[in-house]
């Protein structure tokens, strides 16, 4: 079991599959590391070497936000917009849907998130 | 290849009659000789694994089925015409001369009895040619088109058409090496570049596979690429800052490999004629050498030594790749045909993008690699085959290619009339077809249902 940026990954997994295991890393990001490095397609993780495994890292670390960066990121928006007393702002404080949903029914899946 | 060896099955319990214990039909893997073949390990029955690109991505996953051995067949005694079609030796052994099957309808032989290409005259168009087994390995080690394996598979017989097209561009290229002493008037203008275009399943690769074997069977140096499409995908690939092309060093060095498989005792005896220093680049997986940005050649080295260089050395390997394509053209002492197969994927983009913005990537056409764009061009003087592929999904390419001259183009046609009927009496006679349904009118039905396409010739006649 190896770790590239924090997230597990199986040796025998393609490079471009193991990336998107990382938070905040999809399939499009992915592939912009990829090609910056020259990694193809089909290059799985235990092909790599070390040093390509530290630029994946350092690539990923310089020009995306990921983990913690990326939920801070997040939270911090909830926050801005509940200090300065926003309806979304509002809506979230509430556990309430903000994008314009019904709540005389439905809306079970956002209001769950408050009870967590 | 499970409806196939189910209606042969068929056909022949049909034949049989029935039988006392119930006939237990007795099939072995029928890919153990192509498993041999196909991969290092030797005599064990290991399922062969197809190669994917050429032969179309429905036959990529395809696993050959398991079979009862030998050993554990029942006791019951099939009669002895279901022992020599039911027997599990693979390929079939060569039955028997028969003069009511070993002839096409006009009495000519089906088979041409010839023991190497290079005797195979005019006449003999129409005529199966058999191959050795270890001959094909010994003359192909690369590996055979998809096409030929299937055909050897469905027909449990190592043998091909003779066809007017390989007669003729096996001449024209013995005609360049070898020009008659007196230049007639009626033959056809010598072409040292070919490009083999044609439809679906008309024989291109199979074609370059049988001029590939001849070449080398004369003592040729060939430099033969089943599947070109591999030089545009998988590995890394990296922008040499001297040549602003991209390097590819993992498919340079498996270049490298295929080509010292057959030719390593040519390559011994010739030396090299450029004596530049190689440039290095970046290895698989390696940083560039921080020592050295070349490497240079002992003025004795022989073009063995040069490709070992490239093998052994990861940052030499494209360098070396670009390298042997001008020390090639340079060899006077023995012919040298370069055969490349699925030519046309060299002509698109590759797999390979470079980002150019945050979002944004840019598609690196096969022309950009370095590999590529040494051998692609055609504007030498070097004898160079090139065969398109309909199995890569290059699609449509304009008539006139760069970098190829006008005049190359050969359209390969699909099966003639004749062709169509010593190929469906070959089918019977390797019992792809019951005896009691062949006639005249059948094959030539499956002739216009086909349109002279042999894979599909091949799916149908068992309908006969």
């Amino acid at each position: 079991m190896s770790y590239l940026s924090g997230a597990k990954s199986v040796p025998d997994e393609q490079v471009r599959i193991a990336s998107t295991k990382i938070e905040g890393i999809g399939p499009k990001k992915a592939i912009q590391v990829r090609y910056r490095l020259g990694i193809s397609g089909n290059i799985k993780m235990n092909e790599l070497a070390k040093y390509q495994i530290d630029q994946i890292e350092q690539i990923i670390a310089q020009d995306h936000l990921v983990h913690w960066e990326l939920k801070r990121g997040k939270r911090e928006d909830i926050e801005r917009l509940i200090s300065i007393s926003r309806y979304r702002g509002i809506r979230h404080q509430d556990g309430s849907p903000l994008r314009g949903q019904r709540t005389h029914t439905n809306a079970r899946t956002f209001r769950k998130q408050i009870r967590k | 290849m499970w409806r196939s060896l189910l209606v042969r099955a068929a056909g022949a319990a049909s034949s049989a009659g029935s039988l006392g214990q119930g006939s237990s039909v007795l099939l072995a893997p029928i890919t153990t000789s192509l498993a041999s073949y196909s991969s290092k390990s030797k005599g064990t029955a290991v399922i062969a694994k197809k190669p994917g690109a050429t032969g179309g991505g429905k036959f990529k996953d395809r696993k050959a089925p398991t079979y009862a051995k030998v050993d554990d067949m029942s006791a019951s005694a099939p009669s002895a015409e279901d022992m020599e079609f039911e027997l599990p030796t693979d390929p079939l052994p060569i039955p028997p001369y028969d003069p009511d099957l070993d002839v096409r309808s006009n009495g000519r032989p089906l088979f041409c009895g010839k023991s190497s290409l290079s005797e195979l005259t005019h006449k003999d168009v129409g005529s199966y040619f058999d191959f050795s087994v270890e001959e094909l390995k010994e003359k192909l080690p690369e590996g055979l088109p998809a096409g030929m394996i299937q055909e050897f598979e469905e027909t449990r017989r190592w043998a091909l058409l003779v066809r007017q097209s390989f007669i003729d561009l096996r001449d024209n290229f013995r005609r360049i090496v070898d020009p008659p002493a007196r230049a007639s008037s009626k033959s056809s203008p010598v072409r040292k570049q070919v490009v083999l275009d044609g439809l679906v399943s008309c024989g291109k690769s199979i074609l370059l596979a049988m001029l590939v074997h001849w070449a080398r069977s004369e003592g040729w140096l060939v430099f033969y690429v089943p599947n070109a499409r591999k030089w545009t995908r998988g590995g890394f690939f990296y922008r040499n800052p001297n040549t602003n092309l991209w390097d590819t060093p993992v498919q340079a060095a498996q270049i490298l490999k295929d080509f010292l498989k057959f030719n390593e005792s040519h390559l011994q005896k010739l030396p090299i004629q450029i004596f530049d220093p190689i440039p290095l680049g970046e290895g698989a997986g390696i940083r560039m050498r921080k020592d050295a940005d070349s490497m240079a050649m002992p003025e004795d080295s022989t073009l063995l030594d040069l490709v070992r260089i490239g093998i052994e050395e990861q940052h030499a390997a494209v360098g070396v790749v670009v390298r042997l394509r001008k020390e090639l053209s340079f060899v006077k002492d023995i012919p040298v045909l370069l055969a490349i197969d699925q030519y046309n994927s060299w002509f698109t983009f590759s797999e390979y993008e470079e980002p150019v913005t945050a979002r944004s990537c840019r598609p690196i056409h096969a022309k950009e690699l370095s590999t590529v764009s040494a051998y692609r061009s055609m504007m030498h003087g070097d004898m160079m085959v090139g065969a398109f592929s309909h199995s890569t999904a290059v699609g449509k390419l304009r008539q006139e290619l760069p970098d190829v001259p006008l005049d190359a183009r050969i359209l390969l046609p699909r099966y003639s009339l004749d062709e169509a009927e010593s190929v469906c009496h070959y089918y019977l006679r390797q019992r792809l077809i019951r005896r009691d349904g062949f006639s005249e009118d059948k094959w030539k039905k499956i002739y216009h249902l086909s349109n002279g396409n042999g894979k599909e010739m091949r799916w149908l006649v068992p309908f006969i």
